[in-house]
Order: C-alpha cells, then structure tokens, then sequence
C-alpha cells in the first residue's frame, strides 16, 4: 500500500502504516526447521501466517481458499490456489476467483526454507490427506476443533472464519505483537488508511 | 450471533450521522467532491473516505497508473486536509502493484 501511495504522490496526504512481519517470522522460526515436526496447530498457523502475509489476501480470504483448487506445481515451484466467491454455494465454477499462486522459495546453499509456503503447504497437504479421505472436505484448512463430544478431530469439517482469526491471534500473541495493534498497522485484514492518524476498529479479524 | 449482535450495536451508534454516498464519473476529478461538502472552513468533524483501486487510482491511457482526475484531484485532498477533514482509504482487497493492472 505504502508503495503504491507513493507512487500516485500521496504520501503526504494519505499516511500508511506497515505490519512489520518480522516478529512472526522470528517466531516461526523458533519452531523448528521442519514442518513435519510441528503439531498440527503450529503447522496450521504457520501456513495460514505464510499465505496470509506473503500473498496479498486478506484475513477473511483463507476461508474461502478451496482444497480442490489447491494445487502444487513441482516443476514450476508454484503452490496455485483459488477462492471461492463470496455467498457461493453450489462449488460451480463460476464460484470460484482466478487461480493464483505463491512461488516457492528459491534457496541460497544451506538455507532450509523454513518460511516457504510451497514447502509448508506441502506438509500440510500430506499430514491432513488421512482426514480428507473421511469426509472429503472442499476447503483447504480441516478445523481443530474438537466434535462436542469430544470425539476425534477427524471429520469436524473445514476451519471456519472464527477459528483462523484464533490461530492468527494466538500467532500474534505469541510473537509479541498485539494483535489490535497489528490491525492498526496494516496486517492483512480490510485497510483502512487515515490520513491523520491510524485509527482502526478494533475488533476481530473476521469482521 | 455475539459478532452479529455487536455489529448491529456498532451500526447503531452511527445511525442518524449524516452521511452521503457518490460513485464520481470515470472521466472527472474529486472536484465533484467539493460541493458536497460543508461550506465551513473548518471540515474535522468531517469524514471523506475512497475507495482505491479504479477509485483513486486508476490506469491512464497512454500513461499508466494514477490519481483519478489526476492534479485537479490530489489539490481537492490536500485542501480536505488542510481543512482538517479526516480522509480515509478503505479498500475491500489487499491493493497491489498488480491489483490494477488485473482488472483492466
């Protein structure tokens, strides 16, 4: 946004404040080099944090990224995904956005890719295959969350838009960032930009 | 049904505020914006927001990217500012570089 500001020479009317993202990735980091060793509700985190904040989604988005749209292009290091629209139902395609994508990291002798989302989506899409085969949800993200009675986690569906907004919140909190702070500072969620101060409703990222 | 709830109680404080919507022409400037504004100097209890993408920024045949209605607009803002008017930005997706370029 700031880029852009600048360059329709806005900058001094329009003020932009930026979520400095590096907290998180520090946090993210401190987890571990492989994703294979991370639970499932760190794994979930960290690839909603890597897509979230690395493409230009927002928040409510990683709701609607389809599981059937998600594919991974191993020759072109490309993780492509669609959304569907907003109200849709019928999972025609006339529901569903463009395909986009999120490039694998390109790596440096000795670097691991700990922050690459291809790679994470990856892992995610292994670990979480067993559980699609029970219900075959169509979303990318399978909810956490216990059935309520407290039965396995196995068929509870796809992540709804108030349990990502917990799993980003918990991300958050644990990087030390406040949450309602990093919606003041531009964290994907909708933009609001003031041109005399950052000012924003603090509420929940789903709002 | 909680978020509903607060939502709706937010919504409410704001009823009654006067508040006015315009979808400005693709070839004009934010100048159209000036008459509907309240004739006092001052203008802080006043809130303009925009939407962004094909809003304040558009692509310019010929030129690429900017400022709808290009400096006729960006001397509106500054004046809005200088009036103390708080102006806002509110866009529904994230903008990119690229945003505008997809839609066209």
């Amino acid at each position: 946004m700031r880029k852009e500001v600048q360059k329709l020479g806005l900058e001094k009317i329009f003020d932009v404040d930026e979520f400095d993202r590096n907290p998180v990735w520090l946090t993210i980091k401190g987890w571990g080099i492989s994703d294979a060793d991370l639970d499932d509700r760190r794994l979930t985190k960290k690839l909603i944090a890597l897509m979230l904040f690395n493409s230009s989604r927002l928040a409510p988005d990683m709701a609607r990224l389809g599981f059937s749209k998600i594919r991974l292009d191993e020759a072109k290091g490309k993780l492509f995904y669609r959304l569907q629209k907003e109200g849709a139902g019928d999972n025609s395609e006339g529901d569903w956005s463009a395909e986009q994508f999120l490039s694998r990291l390109a790596l440096q002798e000795g670097e691991e890719g700990v922050l690459c989302p291809y790679r994470t989506a990856q892992t995610y899409l292994q670990r979480t295959a067993p559980r699609r085969a029970a219900s075959t949800p169509d979303r990318l993200l399978l909810s956490l969350r216990r059935s309520p009675d407290g039965q396995d986690k196995d068929d509870v569906g796809p992540m709804k838009g108030d349990e990502i907004s917990e799993l980003l919140w918990e991300l958050l909190n644990e990087a030390g960032v406040d949450p309602l702070l990093a919606r003041k500072k531009g964290a994907p969620t909708p933009y609001t930009h003031r041109a005399t101060t950052t000012t924003h409703s603090p509420s929940l990222f789903f709002s | 049904m909680e978020e509903r709830d607060a939502k709706e109680e937010l919504f409410a404080k704001f009823k009654g505020v006067p508040s006015k919507v315009r979808i400005f022409s693709e070839e004009g400037s934010l100048e159209a914006l000036l008459p509907l504004l309240p004739d006092a100097i001052d203008l802080s209890n006043v809130v303009v927001a925009f939407d962004f993408d094909q809003t304040l920024k558009v692509l310019i045949k010929g030129q690429g990217i900017g400022v709808r209605g290009g400096e006729a607009s960006v001397r509106v803002l500054q004046e809005l500012r200088a009036r103390g008017a708080h102006l806002l930005v509110i866009s529904a997706a994230s903008p990119s570089v690229t945003t505008g370029t997809v839609l066209y």
